[in-house]
Formats: structure tokens, sequence, C-alpha cells
């Protein structure tokens, strides 16, 4: 049916009887009871026999209308209605045609829902702020594991530690199917699990997992959670990958996965020597953030086997590795909102590094330098065991975490420096224990009170033995002997126990916490020399430590939180009263400290316009030292360095101020942000180094001195529709201020350090593409005294080419190029390739994939750093060519 | 001639200042079961649960998709459940008949966007067929719209001339639509009072033209990366091979088809 000729032949019928059809209307004025027009009123025109509107038109903002009956409509039969929200409506029969009728209606409530028939439709509730990506939308044939998709998904960018940030922010969590099987560590996640069987990441701003808080406490956490289709929660799932290659390597990957409802589980056995580090799985990306929740202060590694860092390359160029690692994590949930976790892992790997370096310092008038070169083998043993109960209901929330650590490190060295050779064996046994406690309630229907306790004790044992006779004219009075013993342990027990209560609202939340923490540690250290006789004789008078500290906090805060649209802001105010005791009967030393403490941080958001906004942080900082900065008898750290400090810890005071403003013009895909930062840190006390050929000794001095540090960070990106390509640029600049004390003589130094990034990611077509990436940074380094001023300018460029001739066959082709120039040295230049092929069977669902990577065989690499006044020149063994045929499929 | 006389009134109305008025509350809601099929070689439509929120001089229409993941997954007592949104398109029609005015909110990844433009007039053939859905007496009426034939059934005792997606126009709220070939229907659904939420377009969006918005979204639908890298504006990462873009649904049979003249 074609109402158009309907319409047409009404018009010709209309302009007919034009002069005759003017005449046919029915027109008026629609007023209230005080006599204002109505605007916006409908006036229909019912036909009485049949009750159904046959014409409508609406008042102007006059109140006037104009209604055209049609052709053929008896008067008699019609009835003009007038209806508007907020009156009562009104009809008035039509006596003739024209007619000129009127209404004034009355004033009466809007009768829309009175007119509704009560219905029991439930009303949508959302809060919070997910946005969802649909897996099949982001994936490319090429994706085998979720990871793969995550670093596409438009806001998200992941580190090449595998850290997942969103909008910069990195996340709290990878939930599966809203269930949270791995904390923080969710490398394990993104890994293992195939792309194919996840239906949506979402990705979740604002996350507050415990439904006590939700929708009470502003959470600024953002996580993802992966929700999967029917076919993955249904049976065991996995990606298997098994390769092999020249000279000699594998790399094998079995794991199997299962994601039911009440149970989930991801358990997988790993193995490599191509160079992929399997202790990235294990990291916790949170790190930072879980020790600023727990409190603690752990200890750290005091003992190393030398002064050599590592590259500054992507780890899998230079690590020579031979590993295998079991790791199973399941989770249950049972009835009434409980849930039990168990996470563990054991991991083995042989770590051999080959590296040479010479090191010089720059002192006025004098250069000392020395070289080295290292022969290591590093084998971990790693443990972790963790027990997790849960209860998330609407009215309570309780978690218990019981772990165990239990890392043995075993690490031999062969070292030969300055034309000596010297044999060194460190074996350090981490040992962890902890428990953590976390309750809460709500309470009259808005409050929430939290009970919270932290316990764990940790010991870690270490133990280098040097020789044979090392320096014995320092250690052994000139005497020759078989071994030089370092051993130190700080065992440790930490509590950290607090109830808060929280106020919730709508303009402003506040929470109030109190409580207590004690840290209880022993730092016991002996240095010793092994005579032939089997005897040990301590090596030096004032080198043994036997240093009790105690350290106890009563803290008491206010935390205010507004959670607006346009100003997000948080003020947090500690008040902490601190007492310290420490105490060394060896060497008369018993001290203490107490002090009160103010620690207040303003961290905040201002949305200047809808796309652009302003952030603001600062914050101050009172640090006392920890056990570490006060020991007084000697340990030698690593074969070279000697440290002791004065009795005076160094208490050290930091200021924080940053400003950023981000640009975004969404349209244009235009961006851009400037970051500023200013760090000032006022110390007691500086570390004052003794540096010769052979030694480095260092001492605590009790001299105040402060350190200052600008930065300024600027980056932008834009993408061109036309040349389908996105180009980005970062800039930065960094100057930094301090003051170093070497052999007597204090020395202002000046670093400045200066980045420049530029990018370019083309989409050519759908069958060749790349990307090209360089970077650019010039380090300086100069001080007021008579040392020269030295620079380093580094250049890095990355190409990559993607060519995929069919949908079954992909390569990939790239290379980087590390170029730096420092004066009075020759200039470097490295190039790294790889390439990669893979061919998928269709019919088998199998993958071929072949690996070459380092295709010049680059077997050496030589690298210069320049910090404050030191300059070292290192060279490093690389693992050469490694060719690798793998094996892809689908459990 | 009811069109030129509807367009008369339009100009002298859009001509004359907007008053402000105080912002405009929910009555009731309308639900409708909406479905379209969207590909003609995969005979499965889409289908949507929608809802119109009717208020005293506007309306807005969107999504009703529950919380569907929360309930299914609750299935056996007890678990941590995340605060999860809701499942269905993320674009909301508001219509403003007194000031003609239709705004659209739609969205790319990580922005909503505002699209402003003027409430398209359609011109309605009432017919004297009426019936009744969910105890309303309604009457029926149709018309021709962007390409398609809709028959659509309004309530005259609901006086405003709106309706879902763009339908608007008619002496009372349109609470079903269909077109002639059945691709593209808004099904009758149920009816009932609503919550008093404000009618707004979101203050916080990205106020634009359908033209830049939708040169917008190609480019995130075809070079989703180059655009994801853009709104996280992130520097490098490293080499991935990722070169076929992910395909979204086939639409070879969109809701507005062109028109055959």
């Amino acid at each position: 049916m074609k109402p158009i000729r309907g319409i047409i032949g009404l018009l010709l019928v209309g302009v007919l009887i034009a002069p005759a059809g003017l005449a046919q209307t029915i027109k008026g004025t629609v007023r209230d009871s005080s006599g204002h027009p109505v605007p916006y009123a409908s006036v229909n025109l019912r036909n009485r026999s049949q009750d159904a509107i046959i014409a409508y038109t609406r008042t102007d903002t006059g109140g006037a209308y104009v209604l055209r009956p049609p052709a053929g409509s008896a008067p008699g039969d019609l009835l003009v209605e007038a209806r508007c929200i907020g009156f009562r409506e009104q009809s008035k029969p039509v006596s003739a045609l024209p007619a000129v009728i009127d209404f004034s209606l009355t004033v009466l409530a809007s009768q829309l829902q009175s007119v509704v028939v009560h219905n029991n439709k439930p009303v949508l509730r959302s809060r919070g702020d997910t946005l969802n990506y649909k897996v099949s939308d982001f994936s490319t044939a090429q994706d085998r594991v979720i990871g793969d998709v995550i670093k596409r998904l438009p806001g998200i960018s992941v580190n090449d530690d595998g850290t997942i940030y969103y909008n910069n922010r990195p996340i709290s969590s990878v939930y599966i199917g809203g269930d949270n099987l791995l904390d923080d560590k969710y490398t394990i996640a993104t890994t293992s699990i195939p792309q194919n069987i996840v239906d949506q990441i979402q990705v979740i701003d604002n996350h507050q997992p415990i439904k006590v808080l939700q929708r009470k406490v502003n959470s600024n956490d953002v996580a993802i959670n992966l929700t999967m289709k029917r076919s993955g929660k249904l049976r065991v799932v996995g990606q298997e990958s098994i390769g092999g290659g020249l000279p000699g390597n594998y790399d094998v990957d079995l794991n199997a996965l299962l994601f039911k409802d009440e149970y989930k589980a991801i358990n997988y056995l790993k193995g490599n020597n191509t160079g992929y580090d399997l202790q990235q799985e294990l990291m916790s990306h949170n790190a930072s953030a879980n020790q600023q929740r727990l409190g603690t202060d752990p200890p750290a590694t005091l003992l190393s086997l030398g002064t050599i860092s590592t590259p500054d390359l992507a780890r899998q160029r230079y690590l020579f590795d031979r590993s295998g690692m079991l790791s199973a994590n399941n989770l249950i949930n049972l009835k009434n909102d409980w849930q039990l976790r168990l996470n563990a892992w054991y991991l083995r790997d042989r770590q051999k590094q080959d590296f040479s370096q010479v090191t010089s310092i720059f002192l006025p008038g004098d250069t000392v330098r020395y070289s080295e070169s290292q022969h290591n083998q590093i084998d971990p043993a790693l443990l972790h065991t963790q027990f997790t109960v849960t209860l998330n209901s609407n009215k309570s929330y309780l978690n218990d975490v019981m772990l165990m650590d239990d890392n043995r490190w075993n690490k031999t060295s062969h070292l030969v420096t300055n034309g000596s050779p010297i044999d060194q064996t460190l074996r350090d046994d981490p040992l962890n224990l902890s428990n953590e406690f976390n309750w809460m309630r709500s309470v009259s229907s808005k409050n929430i009170i939290q009970a919270y306790s932290y316990f764990s004790r940790t010991v870690e044992p270490e133990h280098r033995a040097i020789g044979p006779s090392y320096n014995d004219s320092l250690f052994n009075h000139g005497d020759p002997y078989l071994q030089l013993i370092q051993t130190v342990d700080v065992p440790t027990w930490f509590t950290n126990n607090y109830i808060s209560f929280k106020m919730p609202g709508e303009v402003m939340t506040k929470s109030f916490r109190a409580g207590f923490s004690r840290q209880s540690q022993m730092l016991t250290s002996e240095l010793g020399s092994l005579q032939s006789n089997n005897s040990i004789s301590t090596a030096s008078d004032s080198s043994a430590n036997n240093l009790s500290w105690k350290k106890q906090k009563v803290y008491a805060e206010a935390a205010f939180d507004i959670p607006g649209e346009r100003l997000k802001a948080t003020l947090t105010l500690p008040f902490t009263y601190q007492q310290l005791n420490y105490s060394d009967r060896g060497y008369g030393l018993d001290k203490g400290l107490t002090r009160y403490y103010f620690n207040p941080q303003l961290i905040g958001r201002y949305k200047t316009s809808p796309e652009n906004y302003l952030t603001f942080q600062y914050r101050y900082f009172n640090q006392t030292g920890n056990v570490e900065d006060i020991y007084q008898g000697y340990i030698l750290k690593d074969y070279r360095t000697l440290n002791a400090n004065s009795a005076d810890l160094t208490l050290r005071q930091n200021h924080l101020a940053a400003l950023g403003f981000e640009y975004r013009k969404a349209i244009k895909l235009f961006f851009w942000s400037i970051n500023l930062l200013y760090n000032h840190t006022n110390a007691n006390n500086i570390a004052s180094s003794v540096i010769t050929n052979s030694f480095q000794r260092l001492v605590m001095l009790p001299f105040p001195n402060h350190i200052d540090s600008w930065t300024a960070d600027g980056t932008i990106s834009k993408y061109t529709f036309a040349l389908r390509t996105t180009f980005d640029a970062e800039v930065k600049w960094q100057d930094t201020r301090s003051v170093q004390v070497q052999n007597g003589a204090f020395l202002p130094f000046n670093t400045t350090i200066g980045m420049l990034k530029l990018g370019a990611e083309t989409k050519i077509s759908k069958w060749l593409n790349f990307s090209y990436h360089i970077s650019g940074t010039q380090t300086n380094s100069h001080s007021s005294a008579e040392a020269p001023t030295d620079k380093v300018d580094q250049l890095l460029q990355q190409l990559a080419i993607y060519y995929n001739p069919t949908s079954s066959l992909q390569f990939m082709l790239s290379g980087e190029h590390y170029y730096t120039h420092s004066r009075g040295n020759p200039d470097l230049n490295y190039m790294f390739s790889d390439a990669r092929a893979r061919y998928h069977f269709n019919k088998r669902n199998i993958d071929l994939q072949l690996d070459a990577t380092n295709l010049f065989n680059v077997r050496n690499y030589k690298a210069l750093y320049l910090t404050a006044n030191t300059l070292t020149a290192s060279s490093y063994t690389l693992p050469g060519r490694i060719v690798l045929l793998k094996l892809l499929f689908n459990l | 001639m009811k069109w030129i006389l509807f367009s008369a009134v339009g100009l002298a109305i859009a001509s004359l200042p907007a008053t402000a008025q105080q912002p405009d509350h929910a009555q009731i809601a309308v639900h409708y079961k909406f479905s379209h099929l969207r590909d003609t070689t995969n005979r499965q439509p889409y289908r949507e649960n929608m809802v119109l929120l009717v208020g005293d001089r506007s309306s807005v229409y969107k999504t009703n998709e529950g919380p569907a993941q929360q309930q299914s997954a609750a299935g056996a007592d007890g678990r941590t459940r995340t605060d999860i949104h809701m499942r269905g398109t993320k674009v909301e029609y508001y219509q403003f008949p007194n000031e003609k005015n239709l705004v659209r909110k739609d969205w790319i990844p990580m922005t909503d966007f505002v699209i402003s433009g003027a409430l398209p007039p359609i011109d309605w053939h009432i017919t004297r067929d009426t019936a009744t859905f969910g105890g309303m007496h309604c009457q029926k009426a149709t018309t021709h719209f962007r390409g398609r034939d809709y028959t659509a059934w309004f309530c005259p005792d609901l006086p405003l001339h709106i309706g879902p997606w763009k339908l608007n126009g008619l002496p009372g709220v349109i609470v079903d639509a269909h077109d002639s070939k059945n691709e593209v229907s808004f099904t009758f659904d149920g009816i009932s009072r609503s919550e008093s939420t404000v009618i707004q377009p979101p203050q916080n969006g990205v106020k634009t033209t359908d033209k830049e918005f939708s040169k917008l979204e190609e480019t995130a639908r075809k070079d989703p990366e180059a655009y994801s890298k853009l709104m996280s504006h992130n520097g490098a990462s490293g080499p991935v091979m990722d070169i076929k873009p992910g395909s979204g649904p086939v639409i070879n049979n969109p809701i507005e088809l062109p028109e055959k003249k």
C-alpha cells in the first residue's frame, strides 16, 4: 500500500476544491483558565461513530490551531478535543464547517501515571562505569591467548613486564568470570587463557569488589573481567605449544584450564631455554600498593656477587636460562557467598651470565679505575603457596590470606678483578610466612566498620664465601687462608592492626582509622676468614653485628573523599606516634628515637571541560631509616664494598608536588598532555665513600644535605585519516641536583637527561603494514668542581614489517638498532633482527611456527653508562642466533 | 497539506527562543522488544529489549537489557560478583517534540557523543483501526519513512507526539511499530510507571555533528588498533602480529534505507 498515493490524492482534491477547502477548516485558540495561551497542546478531530481520530494538529506558541477535516466529513459526526499534559482534557462538538472552536482548559497535575495500568516491570539499575569489549571485534586470526587481544583494546597499554594500564592507570587485577583467581599476578592469565573461549573483556572503572562497600565507598581501582563463552565453561581447555630448535633449545608450554561457575583452575607446566624469563609470570604487578596496604617495610637483600648491572636491552636478548615451572591456581565457590582459593608454584632455573666491565670514577684531581670480568651461574628454586578464604555478602566481608614463600638462591661466580681471580658462592634463602585478616560489616544501613590484622615472620639467611686468600693483607693479617665468609640475617616479626569507621555521603565520604604496628628485628652478621685448619677467625674487629631493632607505631588517620563529577579529590591526614629503639651491645649502642609525624597527602583531578582535565598532587612524607641504615659493624656487601654506618638514623623529609594537564579532542583523534613534577628531599646524613682501586668503603656521616629534582614531560599523538597512520611523540626533561662525598671531598652534582621519542604506525593495507619508532636520549652530568662534564648520547630505532599473503600464512620481520656516543670513546652500533613465519592448518586447527631471533648472530654487546661522576664501560656476552620450530595446538 | 502546516508551525516555533524550564522527569516507561534483521543472509535478527521513558514534554529511548550476566551467573548461591553494566546498545534517542529537536547519544569506546538535530517530521496517515495494548486504547497509522513503510499504533490517552527511535508526530505515544517486511519492529512489551529519572542527554558528552561522528566511527571500525593507540595515547609497544582488523556484525540491511525514487 502506498500512502504517498493517498496523500497526493488528497492534495489534488484539496487543490481542486481549494477555495471551498480553505473554508472547511476548524480553527481556534486553546487557553488556560486564566486566559494564557497553551502552546504545544494536542488538538484532535474525532469521528463520533468510530471514536477514532481522523485529523490532528498542535497549537503554536500563541495557542492557536487549524484543523482540516478530511473531505466528506459530516459536521454532526465530528468532535474536537484538546489535550495537554498538565491540563484536564476537553472536547467540543462541531456544529458546522467552517468553525471556530476555542478551549479554556483547567489545570490538572500530570495524569500520565494514572493512565497506566499498574505493571510490575523491573526498573534497570546500573552503577559504576564498565566498558564491554567483544573479543571477536578486536581479535585477529594470529591471536592465540587473551593477552594478545588485551594489548589492542582502546585505552589499554601493556608494558614490557606485562603490567596492564588503562588510561595510564595500572589495573588492580584480572578477574575471570567475576572471580579473583590470581590477585595481581595476572600474567599467568593473560599468557595462558586462549582468546577464543573469552566472550567479552570488561574494563571496570571505580571497581569495588567488596559488596559491603558497593555504592557507598568510591574506589579508584580499575579492573579487568573476562567473561567466558558457554563453550569455555564446559570442559578443560588449554593452549599447548611444544618447540625445539638450534642450537639446542627447547620451549614447552602445557596447560589445563577450567572455568566453570563453581570451580576455576589454571594449572600449567612450562619450561624454556630461549631467554623468556618465567619469573615474569610470578610478578606481582601491584607490589608497591600492596606494601602500603600492609604497612610493612621488609628488609632488603644485603649481599650480592658483584657490581655489574644487567644490560639496557630487552631481557630476552641477554638472558641465558634453562628453566622449568609448575603452577597451580584453583578456586572453589561455596554456598552463601563463601570462596576458597589455593595458589602455588615451584620454579627452577639455571641462569648464566658473562660480563666484563671497566669503571672510572672521576674525583677532583684523581681518577679511580678498576676492571672486572664475571662468569656467574644463578640457580633459583622458588616455592610459593597461598591459601585464601573469602566471605563476600551484602552485609559483611571477611578475607583471610595465609601465605608462605620459601625461595632458595644458589649463586656461584668466577670473577677476575684487576687481574686477580676470585671465586664466590652466595646462598640466599628468604623465607616468609604471613597471615592477613580483614573484616568489614555494614552498620545502620550506611556506615561501615572494619577490623584488620596483619602478621608476618621473615628470615633471610645469606652466606657468601670468597676465596682463596682474598685480600689477605686486609682480612687475615697477610697470611694465606681458605675463604672469607660473610653471613647476614635479619629475622623479623611484624604486625599491623587497626580498626576503622567509614561514613559514606553524597558529597563527601569521611573515614577514621586508628591502629598500631610493631616491627621487631635482629640484624646479625659476621665476617670471618676460614683458615686451613678449618677454624674461623674474625676478619677484623668491628666486623660483627648484633643489632636489635624495635619500632612501634600508634596511628590515627582521617580521610576525606570528594567523589564529584567535576572535581574528584582525596585528602588524607595521618598522625603517627613512633617509638624506635635500637641497640648493639658489641658497640655500646643503645639509642632511641621518639617522634610525632604528620604526613598529609592531597590528590585530585578537576575537569575543565568534557574532554580535558587538570590533575594535581601534593605529598609530604617523613622517613626514618631502617635497620640496614644503622649497623655499625662492617658488612662486605660485594667483594669490593665494605659498608658501615654511624650511629645516627637517616631522617628524611620528602616533598612531592605534581601538576598535569590532559587535552583530548576525540573527534579529531588528537591528544596531548603535559606533566610537571618537583621532588625535594632533606636528609640529615650523607653516605661518604672512600674509593680506592680495590675497595670502596661506605660510611654514613652526619651532614645535612638535600636532593632536588624537576621533571617535565609532554606527549602528543594524532591520527591522520588520509594516511591511516598514527603519529606520536614524547619529550621529557629531567634535572637532578645532589651532593656526594667521595674521598673526603664534597662534590655537588647536576645530572640532566633529555629525551625525545617519535613513532609512526600505519595500516597501508590488509596484507601489509609497518611500525617505526625512534628514541633519542642525552645524559649530561657535571659538577661545580673541577671534574669534567660527561655526555652520553643514545639513539634507538625500531622497525617492524608485517606481511600476510593469505589468511593462513603470516610473516614478520623486525629490526632494532642501538647507537651510543660518548666523548673520548668510539661510537657503538648494534643491530638486532628477528623474523617469524606462521602457517595455520585449518582442518586440524594446528599452527606451525618458525621463530628466528637475533638473525645477525650478535654475540657481544658493549654499553656505556654515566651516573653522577661514574663512567662504566661494560661488555656482555649474548646468546646468539636461535632458530625454533614450534607446534601449537588446543586441547 | 498537514506537512506544510506542521513545518509552518515548526518554523514559527523554531524561530522563537526556547525558554529555560525545569528538567523533565520520566513518568511512565513503555517497553518494547526491538528486532532488526541486520544481515539478509542470516535469518536470525538482532533482538534487544528497549524502553521509552516518557516525561511531560520529552522522552528518551534506550536499552533495557537488564544485568543478565549478573542474574544467570548467580545460579549457585554466593559468589563475588563485580558490578556489571548493561549489555545492550549504548545509543539513546532523546525527543523534544515542542522544540522539534532530536538528540542522539552515541558512543565509540571511551567517549560519549551527543549529536543534536531536527526531529524528522513524519507525515502519517491515520486509519480507523483501533486495538488495545496493555489495557490502553490505541489507534493505527501508517507512513513511509526513510525507505520503509511503517505501521504504528499510538495511544491518544498519552497525548505526546513521540515514539521509539526516531518515530514521532502522532497525537499520542507510539506503543508499537513495525515495517511492512517485518525487518524492523518495535513490539509492545508492557507499560509501567517509571522511576522519576531526569530526561536529559549526558552533560559530559562531546557535542558533535552527525557527519563528523560517522567519520570517527568508521575509523574506529576499520582501524581499531590505530584508534585504540590514540585513545590511550601511549608510546611504542613491541612488534605484534595483528594485521586483520576484527570483524563486527555484518549489517547489509540498515534500519534507514535509501529512498528508491
